[in-house]
């Protein structure tokens, strides 16, 4: 500990212009704390220091050296509990990271506290969910077709999505589902799965900036609430109190949401939770007239997330040439249910799949299936996981699609419902590797982009095939590229052979694929049939 | 077994040598002369006498696609407008094929498609309507005025700019593709395109096809002259210029936009790659006219026996 506490000391006293006021001693859990002055550019200022036993390492994403300074909590990037936000890099010396922790300190003095400096992008007020409760609520919403006015006030739904756990607490999800205003119901825009969920009530009030202390920490108290809100929502609030439904329903939490815009132009969300058993309100009467009163007590605030799709696929997405498409996915194997759930959690919309076969255990070592579902449709497992995925995607199962297809596509009664069936669809991705398949949609004359994926034995090659002249480069590759055709698996039982390879395998060569498919609609190039071939380190596409 | 890339592309154009099709040859230059003479009957001395400007007319026809383009030149007062002209052509034809075909309006043209005859054969016949510059010049220089009536490359809808000389087009390319080489590679680029949707008129084919042959040393086999052909076009057709051997500000190069242009670059850069990869895909890119297989074709296909009865299925290569 002496040594760890030397090494901090004449890091700190490395740094020009700072000094120790008070020496840093262990408390009983091992944590240093100290008090240091740093003079910057004639400004000097004063911070307790402390030092955690993770030091110099960060924990949980987090510094685990302090600067706290309360006076300073009106400054960006400054905590509730007036804790400066420092960031370095990684340094695994004691007196190097103390050193750089300081400069950064330094150099937060200059750029916030000095000059003053806004952010250019905007980070959301500072919300602190109490310790003490039994359970954290989170409440994910996405923005709505309407602009919300000062003072509008209603019911609005939410709708519990799971319940999970962190840190040995309950965790419970819900999505908001709708506002209502002027006799109109606003959607928030989730897919039609998540929008159909059961839902309970609770209220809004929108007020124009945020209910704030000190420019960026939300107010912590009731009352502190009253000057942002109207008379006349105090009143529908009392309405609501009175509302025995919550009883009958067995609910105990009522949420209000309290909406305010950002510089984005979007509104954002706070939500304040209102034990049903005891509403945070009182009425007093005056000259005649009640008004009502928030009382003084603390506010249980529930975390709350802007989930839409820009923010949910924010961090990465396929291209919107791909993603706004109705695409239908024949076949769901391997490759297929691979390409789906890629197509899922790259931001597409609209998925519908088609396949007749059952999901069985020796599938799921290779495919997006799992083992605890037992023997399942392929078709309503792949819709469960799709779904479970993306909450703006609309998914829809067929298991007998194809089936139809083939019974009546000689049947010129049919055959031009059967064209128009798949012309629904924008895209059609053809993964069965079935060639009666690839057969009638060439010969169907689909308007719709055609795309036939297939690999060979151990995933050595990725095929992928397009029109013009799909069927007959299909059937010239699976000739000309020559695969090894003799070391199959051939499991006990009446069952064909079928290829060897793993997830990892497949997995390489279909990303590749899709990577360079997103990219050609992307740019906006000419789809070509192309083949991915792997062979002991290198992966290469030939276009055709 | 690795494909004889020669061999196989003399197969390919024995099999779409336009002599193979007569039958199907006749009932296009039967089609052809009905419609001129309706032509000539509704308009009399208004016009001039129309004539084929099509791929047949310039010795570089394949029995796969038939070009028969009827240039119908007009008297510089028949008509008010380039605009006027196209659309009373277009209303008479209309009105006298509707029964009888499919028409439509097309970039410069009037398509005619004849529903499929007795035998299941289609004629097609593009008509395409054009103006004198001035009074009576047409008997001096044979030139025309076209209406662009949809967007045509890099040229706009409802242009009236396009002038020409079709008589010296057909002059131009008959004259080169009566050289074997020119005209073999004219054929083998011209199937390609049919078979594979290919934007670039025929028209553009053979000039750029020309054009590679005035500026490269073309020699060897018929894949040796092809594939330095298609380097050139990959090298040349985003900056090339071609003009119409029919008015020299004409550039037939407009014809096809720069995405179109940059496309067509790489497909012969993909084509080349992957034959020289593997001769096989040599099959993919020009596929033999199954209707009509050369002597070799046939012999190969009773050796393998693939059109017999009774033959082994290949095995399963491709998985999803």
């Amino acid at each position: 500990m002496m040594e760890r506490l030397t090494r901090i000391t004449e890091g700190i006293c490395a740094v020009e212009n700072v000094t120790i006021n008070k020496g840093f001693e262990a408390d009983s859990d091992g944590t240093l704390r100290g008090s240091i002055t740093v003079l910057e550019s004639g400004h000097s200022l004063q911070f307790e220091v402390e030092i955690f036993e993770a030091y110099p390492f960060q924990f949980h994403d987090v510094e685990t050296i302090r600067f706290i300074n309360n006076d300073l909590i009106e400054y960006n990037h400054v905590n509730s509990d007036g804790s400066i936000c420092v960031h370095t890099p990684h340094n695994r010396d004691l007196k190097s990271k103390v050193f750089y922790d300081i400069n950064s300190l330094k150099e937060w003095i200059v750029k916030y506290y000095i000059n003053k400096e806004e952010d250019h992008h905007y980070d959301h007020i500072m919300v602190t969910e109490s310790a003490s409760k039994a359970h954290s609520s989170c409440f994910l919403f996405t923005n709505v077709s309407i602009q919300f006015a000062k003072n509008d006030f209603g019911y609005m739904y939410v709708s519990l999505l799971s319940k999970g756990m962190y840190i040995n607490k309950p965790v419970f999800t819900y999505i908001v589902q709708s506002f209502r205003t002027n006799k109109l119901n606003v959607p928030c825009k989730w897919s039609k799965f998540y929008s159909a969920l059961s839902y309970q009530k609770g209220v809004y009030f929108f007020m124009e900036h945020p209910p704030v202390h000190n420019r960026r920490f939300i107010v912590e108290n009731w009352n502190d609430l009253q000057p942002y809100v109207s008379q006349e929502f105090m009143k529908f609030l009392y309405g609501v109190k009175k509302d025995n439904d919550f009883n009958k329903k067995g609910i105990t939490e009522l949420p209000l949401f309290i909406g305010y815009k950002i510089p984005a132009g979007e509104t954002h969300w706070q939500c304040a939770l209102i034990k049903i058993t005891d509403f945070p309100f009182y009425s007093e009467k005056s000259n005649g007239t009640y008004t009502g009163h928030f009382s003084n007590v603390l506010i249980n605030w529930a975390q709350t997330k802007n989930c839409s799709r820009e923010y949910f696929f924010g961090r990465g997405s396929l291209c919107e040439a791909i993603t706004q498409k109705r695409i239908l996915v024949i076949g769901i194997g391997a490759v297929g249910s691979m390409v789906a759930t890629t197509l899922a959690r790259g931001g597409c919309i609209s998925i519908s799949l088609a396949d007749h076969d059952i999901k069985e255990p020796e599938n799921v070592c290779r495919s997006e299936y799992f083992f605890n579902t037992g023997l399942n449709s392929k078709v309503q497992e792949l819709k469960r996981t799709l779904l479970q995925i993306s909450p703006f995607i609309d998914v829809s199962a067929f298991s007998e699609f194809m089936d139809s297809v083939k019974l009546y596509i000689n049947d010129d009664k049919y055959k031009g419902k059967i064209k128009a069936a798949i012309e629904k669809y924008d895209l059609i991705i053809d993964c069965t590797a079935d060639n009666d398949v690839a057969y009638i949609l060439e010969t169907l004359a689909i308007e719709s982009e055609l795309i036939n994926l297939s690999i060979t034995n151990h995933a050595s090659e990725l095929v992928c095939v397009v029109k013009p002249n799909l069927y007959d480069t299909l059937m010239h590759l699976s000739e000309s590229l020559d695969p090894d055709k003799t070391d199959l698996y051939n499991p006990t039982g009446c069952w064909s052979p079928t290829f060897k390879a793993s997830y990892n395998d497949i997995s390489l060569v279909v990303q590749f694929a899709l990577k360079h498919l997103n990219s050609a609609y992307k740019n906006g190039d000419q789809l070509r049939s192309f083949y991915v071939k792997f062979r002991d380190t290198d992966l290469k596409l030939h276009q055709f | 077994m690795a494909t004889d890339k020669n061999k196989h592309l003399n197969c390919v154009l024995d099999s779409h040598k336009i002599k193979k099709e007569q039958n199907l040859l006749d009932k296009h230059i039967a089609k052809k002369n009905e419609i001129k003479e309706d032509l000539q009957k509704k308009y009399g001395s208004d016009m001039y006498d129309p004539f084929n400007t099509g791929s047949y007319a310039k010795h570089s026809a394949i029995n796969t696609k038939f070009d028969f383009d009827l240039a119908v030149p007009f008297k510089r007062n028949a008509f008010d407008t380039l605009k006027g002209m196209y659309e009373a052509v277009y209303d008479f034809l209309y009105e006298k094929y509707k029964d009888k075909a499919t028409v439509k309006r097309q970039k410069v043209s009037i398509g005619l498609e004849f529903f499929a005859d007795s035998d299941g054969d289609i004629i097609k016949v593009d008509v395409v309507p054009g103006r004198e510059l001035n009074k009576d010049q047409y008997k001096d220089d044979e030139n025309i005025n076209l209406y662009v009536y949809s967007q045509y490359g890099s040229i706009s809808a409802g242009s009236e700019r396009i002038k020409t000389n079709p008589k010296a087009q057909i002059a131009n390319i008959k004259d080169h593709a009566d050289k074997d080489d020119v005209r073999h590679n004219i054929k083998l680029l011209k199937i390609w395109k049919v078979q594979n949707n290919g934007k670039a008129k025929s028209f553009f084919i053979e000039l750029i096809t020309i054009k590679a042959f005035d500026n490269k040393d073309i020699n060897g086999d018929k894949w040796e002259q092809l594939k330095i052909v298609m380097e050139y076009i990959r090298d040349n057709v985003k900056t090339i210029s071609l003009p119409d051997p029919g008015n020299s500000n004409n550039d037939l190069a407009d014809t096809l936009t720069d995405t179109e242009k940059e496309i067509l670059s790489n497909d012969m850069k993909y084509m080349i790659e992957r034959i020289e990869e593997n001769s096989d895909n040599i099959k993919l890119y020009f596929k033999i006219n199954e209707k009509h297989p050369c002597e070799e074709k046939k012999q190969e296909e009773n050796r393998y026996g693939t059109k017999s009865a009774g033959v082994s299925a290949p095995p399963v290569t491709r998985f999803g």
